[in-house]
């Protein structure tokens, strides 16, 4: 059974006559154990259904779906108190900018103990003990001293270790990393990622690493999912979806990285930008951006078909040498 | 307005077969820093004894971790502030002495883009305010000159001129770069400092506005001080690398080399470090422990030795000079040894 099974996730913000469709009918499915990368632009949509995931959306915005199981649970119909009881501690999140997320006027003892204190028992001495234990984990030096320093006194690596210690402070079986990285320098960025795989590896926890960095995922998810304005456009494995990516979009992303333009004068581009709220084409999203696109792409939206591992949404999915396929030549 | 000085003042070599455009020599920035009440301040060597050349129409990037020293030496060359010692020569005048009359000559000289558009472009303006400003304080144009220009600036830059009169909000995050690099050029400057241009932009946009920057550079022969921390926009923009490392430069080379061979551990770490798709392209993980020390505070020696794996005795006590090596130039003590 997978540990996160979710089906159909939708996500508005805005009125019910004209709503903004932040994600459109998401499909996720997490194993135990798994490292999963959530790929896209900003505005795909990929924070946002973390945070629909998480319960973390407030009105006006509305969270449906046909299922959203962990562990076999629906966590849309559980009773709140019991939704409360399983985030924060089976899942977990770390979030982007740890400069932001840390509250300034708590000393990092404080932060760490109260998380402790809502979803474990424990008296003040022992709670304080696994506290220094858990900065122990996520490699902190000096961690009896860290412990009542105040954020603004760790460095931005050091707090996003604090962050990382929050998190998986209760043992969660799926943690999120919305951008753990972004905020980082290179040298600390690697540092961070061998972090969270080391902490995945030893706990068998499952890892989902939301990033808009392609090389990120490359180097540490197993299996990745491209987000495009609210949608998933492509899912399938690391060596799949790098070596022969199946839609239009995920190959030009990879096109205009220019780690793949050596030797080249000027680098490809996509054309344009992301659909917001008033401009969504009524056919495939990318249909107004992409190279290959045929009027009956921007009629008809393509659904997301293919075998359960490597989903693509496309018309004309690309071969393995790049070429769209499904008469593409014949309609063109 | 862009008229040479004929004059050749001592210290800048005449003009070469390339021409150098910027030239720094020994550029030092200490500022102090508080420690409390009744105590001494402190000095943060922000920027310590930094040279190096930028010729017309090449581009130097400035690589290097948070706290590096990268910003603040944007901030002298771009004459925000007055550097503390050193000489920094632009256009065969020093800009680091702080000549007010030199310095108003040069300033238009010399431009900025910043690295996120929505902080930098103020949202109140419109474009046409934002590119005509530095029109009305630098020339004499009247003001249907001033939008003739105007104009023609936001064509260069891939922008349709009939956007004249909209805000910074009304535009994408790609286009808002494209206006804040429209404003740099306004007044066509020779040297353009761009601090992380791209860093807030994402993959799609960061391709746009990164050929933008090529091709303006081979049509007006701008010289960039590229100053990034993503190693593989630099290892497609750049000419030549320059790597700091707490107000020091640890390695400069052009850009072949230093990719394909990096001397100084620092920079071998760097390239380790940096995530790459190509499994083939990944390097055995040279990993660095800890963070950058800090500058009020750095350590004894090469800064780099609480770091740096191959460091022995002699780093831990004597500050290694940049010295020629292979074409490159590099810091190091050992770098015979493990080159």
């Amino acid at each position: 059974m997978a540990l996160l099974d979710i089906q159909q996730l939708r996500v508005e913000f805005g009125s019910d006559a004209h709503p903004f469709i932040a994600v459109d009918d998401l499909d996720l499915h997490i194993e135990q154990g798994e490292v999963i990368g959530i790929v896209g632009e900003s505005g795909s949509g990929k924070s946002v259904a973390s945070l629909a995931l998480m319960g973390l959306i407030d009105y006006p915005g509305r969270v449906k779906a046909e299922r959203m199981a962990f562990d076999g649970r629906d966590l849309l119909k559980m009773p709140e108190r019991e939704r409360r009881a399983l985030l924060g501690k089976d899942i977990a999140m770390i979030f982007q900018n740890p400069m932001t997320s840390l509250n300034p006027s708590f000393t990092v003892a404080y932060q760490l103990i109260e998380t402790l204190r809502v979803h474990q028992k424990g008296s003040k001495t022992e709670l304080r003990a696994r506290a220094l234990e858990l900065l122990t984990q996520v490699n902190i030096p000096d961690p009896e001293r860290r412990l009542d320093a105040y954020p603004h006194q760790l460095s931005g690596g050091m707090s996003q270790r604090v962050m990382v210690a929050i998190a998986i402070a209760c043992n969660p079986r799926l943690l999120i990393a919305d951008e753990p990285t972004t905020a980082l320098d290179v040298t600390v960025q690697a540092q961070m990622l061998d972090l969270l795989l080391q902490l995945q590896r030893e706990r068998g926890m499952a890892l989902m690493l939301i990033t808009h960095d392609l090389s990120v995922v490359a180097q540490t998810a197993q299996r990745v999912v491209v987000m495009y304005a609210g949608q998933v456009l492509e899912t399938g494995t690391v060596p799949a979806i790098f070596n022969a990516p199946q839609h239009p979009y995920t190959q030009a992303l990879l096109a205009a990285l220019p780690e793949n333009n050596s030797g080249r004068e000027r680098l490809q581009t996509i054309p344009g930008m992301v659909p917001g709220q008033y401009d969504r084409p009524s056919g495939c999203l990318l249909s107004p951006r992409c190279a290959y696109a045929l009027p009956y792409c921007s009629e008809v939206r393509p659904a997301l078909s293919g075998p359960a591992h490597a989903n693509v949404r496309c018309h004309f999915p690309l071969d393995s040498s790049g070429r769209p396929t499904n008469q593409w030549q014949k309609a063109s | 307005m862009t008229e040479r000085s004929t004059s050749i003042q001592p210290g800048m070599p005449t003009t070469t077969a390339s021409e150098v455009l910027l030239r720094a020599d020994k550029l030092t920035k200490h500022y102090p820093v508080s420690q409390g009440w009744l105590k001494p301040k402190a000095v943060s060597r922000a920027l310590d004894g930094v040279s190096f050349t930028l010729e017309a129409g090449k581009t130097l990037a400035v690589v290097g971790e948070s706290g590096c020293g990268k910003s603040t030496l944007a901030r002298q060359i771009t004459m925000i502030e007055t550097p503390t010692a050193g000489a920094l020569w632009l256009d065969g005048k020093n800009i680091a002495a702080g000549d007010t009359r030199i310095l108003k000559e040069a300033r238009p000289l010399v431009q900025m883009v910043f690295q996120n558009p929505d902080a930098s472009l103020n949202p109140r303006k419109k474009v046409a305010a934002m590119l005509e400003e530095p029109l009305i304080i630098n020339t004499r144009l009247s003001g249907v000159e001033r939008m003739e220009k105007a104009k023609e600036m936001m064509k260069q830059v891939g922008l349709r001129p009939e956007f004249y009169g909209r805000y910074p909000h009304m535009f994408s995050g790609g286009q808002r770069q494209r206006i804040a690099i429209a404003r740099a050029l306004m007044l066509s400057p020779k040297v353009i400092v761009a601090d992380e241009p791209v860093s807030a932009l994402d993959v799609s946009i960061q391709a746009q506005v990164l050929n933008l920057l090529m091709d303006i550079q081979q049509k007006t022969r701008v010289a960039y001080l590229f100053i990034s921390h993503n190693l593989s926009v630099v290892e497609h923009i750049a000419d030549e690398v320059m790597v700091m490392y707490l107000g020091k430069v640890v390695e400069y080379g052009s850009k072949a080399d230093t990719f394909s061979r990096p001397l100084h551990p620092y920079t071998r770490a760097l390239l380790a470090s940096t995530p790459r798709i190509d499994p083939a392209q990944r390097q055995v993980r040279l990993m660095l422990d800890g963070e950058l020390p800090s500058p009020l505070n750095p350590p004894a020696g090469c800064a780099f030795h609480s770091r740096c794996p191959h460091a022995i005795e002699q780093c831990r006590r004597e500050v290694p000079v940049l010295e020629d090596f292979n074409g490159s130039r590099v810091a190091c003590h050992r770098i015979r040894e493990i080159a």
